[in-house]
């Protein structure tokens, strides 16, 4: 299953954008399938994005689930570095108040 | 400049990082930003501010602090936050001090309250000095300098996350 950023959201600015993808991408994991996240057309992200779609699957899934499971293409160094970078500092942090 | 957008991908976005503080922490929801290049010192300064309650203030309602310097101190770090909550997790003013300082060897100073933190590089090493103003200041100033010399090239490269 291939989600296109782009055709679930018009940028990829806020948070709000970011749980759009969250949502999608819980619906491929849910039925214990892998999910490839498409960044085609999307430059670079901020924080809240990301926070937004990755971090909040840390309060369903595992960060080894997420790195086995979802895929991520067609990005850019800022996009992967954004993703990689808050991913493993919140997977070391633990739970957060939601 | 003849860097190319791509080269200053993070930079844009510690930009966007300060105005999403300022969206998130901020008593005020107007931020407002200046910038200026001189391409004869080869160098462009940017500045952002807003005039909410300030960085110390917010810290301190979630921190023990002992001062503003110490506040700001605590600001920069990865992880502290006033907000814990899922849009907020205190990852923007340690990203852009990685990203211009880190990785341009650019300069920042962040002004705020009674407290300045001034962050460089020197001897491939970030400084990071938080320390107490000669004044005060009525919400939060963001300050960078770029060097166009130092700023790191990146085509338009499309790849793949790898772990």
């Amino acid at each position: 299953m291939v989600i296109n950023v782009l055709e679930l959201v018009p940028h990829c600015y806020s948070w709000q954008n970011g749980q759009v993808i969250a949502a999608a991408i819980r619906q491929v994991l849910d039925a214990n399938e892998k999910v490839t996240v498409s960044f085609a057309g999307v430059d670079d992200v901020p924080s809240t994005f990301v926070n937004g779609a990755f971090v909040a699957l840390l309060d369903f899934y595992s960060f080894d689930r997420l790195r086995e499971d979802v895929l991520v293409i067609n990005s850019t160094r800022q996009i992967n570095d954004m993703i990689k970078r808050r991913l493993m500092f919140e997977s070391q942090r633990g739970p957060q108040a939601a | 400049l003849s860097s190319s957008i791509y080269s200053l991908a993070e930079v844009k976005n510690c930009i966007r990082e300060v105005f999403s503080n300022i969206q998130d922490h901020s008593t005020e929801n107007i931020g407002c930003v200046h910038v200026q290049w001189f391409p004869g010192g080869g160098h462009v300064h940017f500045s952002i501010s807003d005039f909410g309650i300030g960085i110390p203030a917010e810290i301190a309602r979630a921190y023990n602090v002992k001062s503003d310097a110490h506040a700001l101190g605590l600001a920069v770090t990865e992880g502290i936050s006033s907000k814990r909550h899922g849009r907020n997790r205190g990852a923007g003013l340690s990203y852009l001090l990685d990203n211009v300082v880190g990785r341009h060897a650019g300069w920042v100073g962040i002004y705020s309250n009674r407290g300045k933190l001034l962050a460089s590089k020197a001897s491939g090493e970030m400084t990071k000095r938080p320390a107490v103003a000669a004044g005060f200041y009525p919400g939060t100033l963001v300050s960078l300098i770029l060097w166009t010399d130092r700023i790191q090239h990146a085509d338009e490269h499309r790849e793949n996350l790898e772990w």
